[in-house]
């Protein structure tokens, strides 16, 4: 029982974090459809930011802003530099220049970072959680709160506020927000700059109570099997879908694998069960139908 | 005033659609723009909004002039911010995920004044039948009530101009008249100019000061009102009377024929 509980927990913490960074890149798939192969770089990114502002010996009420600015100008700036210029191209071509983009931000983290590992480690309150036997540590505990609160906070702001509302409109056609009026080209800006800032979290949610090195990126694949999932185009399918990806991982890890007698099952059940559902729902479990009346 | 000259417009640098199209725009007025498919209707709206360059179309010669400016070259969404151009797509310029309150929050958000607030309150007054469905996907309302609220997302905007492509498109006969009595109340009482693409000639005429007629790339006929309705060729081929009496019959009528006279 209490093993269960090990299980369960951990999963669900882990899909949270997973979830995160799945939003992060539904958000860009849904303004222009282009998949950010980059991600995790966007998260190793933001850790490092974390990591660079905590060792100048900031307090951790500025490094917490200072380093989701500093995500969000990164983020903005790669869309300014790189993105807005393929504009209008094929979002399959822009899908490919993320990839080279990924590689790029994978030299300069190894050439400005280095190859070593630095631990990171978040100041707070000790939040270690026993249950029975069961044992959750203080900073497996924070992540998983740092992830829920990221994404709850992201659920309000897409839905609620005024550039929400936006990047939703502009999501659906940019040119008709332009023939309205609408900066289409200033949105995709600033939502690039979002989903950087939610990488950025879940860079740190991956980070804290371990380390973050330059090829921490490869999270960004753990994620893959999120967005396809939970449907690209919908966040709280990605935020369902990473918590059933976590639990998938972490059951097969415990359970499913020693019984089937192989070693490493959870790295590959996530895309066991990614086949069967897109199989029988091909656009993902939460994904976008068009709308089509009749 | 919008002035438009010797326009001509290519797609992909080769398929050439616009062949110096001249077209003026009065202020507070409806011109309406009548033409079959492929006339280069559309053409001539993207151009005028700016978005042409998305659809991968170039200017190459000719001029749009908005009060005296030279607009080609502009950036789309300045011409609709600095001159009030709207343009109301063939698709309809609504939102299909947002609600009919995001909707219009959406079309006002790139105004800087306080009367946002009154001004939804008239788009709704206009179209009461949005009232109702505020809170629903805008997507899953009829195309009569994404019409309207096409156009109230255009209201939002305070355009001085609308350019309107087809909207009688899909709607019952009923709606195409209560629609077109409703764009000229905003005209008369807003004072907005508009720019109204059509093909149900029939309807566009009723409404419009003025009228051009296209073909294949070409303005074949312009004139007031009252000049085009007692045209023999615009009765005959566009509102469907004329020729009273005599069999319909493709030979007699040479259609051919007569449709040349007007590409000379």
């Amino acid at each position: 029982m209490d093993y269960l509980i090990q299980v369960i927990g951990s999963g669900i913490i882990q899909g949270l974090v997973y979830g995160l960074i799945a939003v992060s890149l539904v958000l860009i798939y849904k303004s222009s459809g282009v998949f950010n192969f980059a991600v995790g770089e966007f998260c190793t990114a933001g850790a490092v930011f974390f990591f660079i502002l905590q060792s100048l010996g900031l307090p951790l009420w500025v490094v917490i802003p200072g380093f989701l600015l500093m995500a969000a100008v990164f983020g903005g700036l790669i869309e300014k530099l790189i993105i807005d210029r393929l504009i209008g191209r094929d979002p399959m071509a822009i899908t490919l220049v993320t990839i080279g983009i990924s590689s790029i931000l994978v030299g300069l983290l190894l050439f400005f970072f280095g190859a070593n590992p630095e631990i990171v480690e978040l100041p707070l309150p000790d939040l270690t959680l026993e249950i029975g036997s069961a044992l959750f540590i203080s900073s497996q505990v924070w992540n998983g709160i740092i992830a829920a609160l990221a994404m709850i906070a992201l659920l309000l702001f897409y839905k609620f506020s005024t550039m929400g509302i936006l990047m939703r409109a502009t999501a659906d056609s940019q040119v008709k927000s332009i023939v309205l009026g609408i900066n289409a080209r200033r949105i995709l800006t600033i939502t690039w700059g979002i989903s950087a800032v939610v990488a950025a979290l879940s860079g740190l949610a991956v980070a804290n109570g371990s380390a973050v090195s330059y090829d921490m990126g490869i999270v960004g694949l753990a994620a893959l099997p999120v967005v396809l999932l939970g449907g690209l185009e919908s966040i709280p399918g990605a935020i369902i879908a990473g918590i059933i990806i976590g639990l998938v991982e972490t059951t097969s890890n415990f359970y499913f694998g020693p019984w089937l007698g192989l070693t490493g099952f959870q790295a590959i059940s996530p895309y066991i069960l990614l086949l069967v559902v897109l199989l029988i729902r091909p656009e993902g479990l939460f994904g976008q139908e068009l709308i089509e009346r009749v | 005033m919008i002035v438009i000259e010797g326009l001509r417009v290519v797609y992909r640098d080769v398929i050439s659609v616009l062949h110096g199209v001249s077209v003026t725009l009065e202020d507070g007025q409806i011109t309406t723009l009548l033409g079959a498919n492929g006339a280069g209707k559309t053409t001539l709206l993207r151009t005028l909004s700016g978005v042409l360059r998305i659809y991968d179309g170039d200017v190459l010669e000719g001029s749009v002039k908005i009060e005296g400016q030279e607009v080609t070259r502009i950036n789309p969404v300045k011409i609709a911010r600095k001159f009030g151009i709207v343009y109301i797509v063939e698709e309809r310029t609504v939102f299909p995920q947002l609600n009919v309150m995001e909707n219009l929050k959406c079309a006002a958000s790139s105004r800087r004044d306080k009367d946002v607030a009154r001004d939804m309150d008239r788009v709704l007054a206009l179209f009461p039948a949005l009232k109702t469905r505020l809170h629903g996907k805008s997507g899953y309302m009829s195309g009569g009530e994404q019409q309207m609220l096409s156009i109230g997302n255009a209201l939002m905007t305070k355009p001085k101009t609308m350019l309107l492509d087809e909207p009688s498109l899909g709607l019952a006969p009923i709606l195409v008249r209560e629609m077109f009595k409703i764009l000229i109340r905003i005209n008369e009482e807003e004072g907005i100019a508009m720019f109204l693409v059509e093909q149900n000639a029939t309807a566009a005429m009723k409404v419009a000061h003025k009228g051009y007629v296209m073909e294949n790339g070409r303005v074949v006929l312009e004139g007031t009102r009252e000049e085009l309705e007692s045209n023999e060729d615009i009765r005959e081929f566009y509102l469907g009377s004329g020729g009273e009496g005599k069999e319909k019959d493709y030979r007699q009528s040479k259609r051919y024929k007569r449709r040349k006279r007007w590409l000379g």
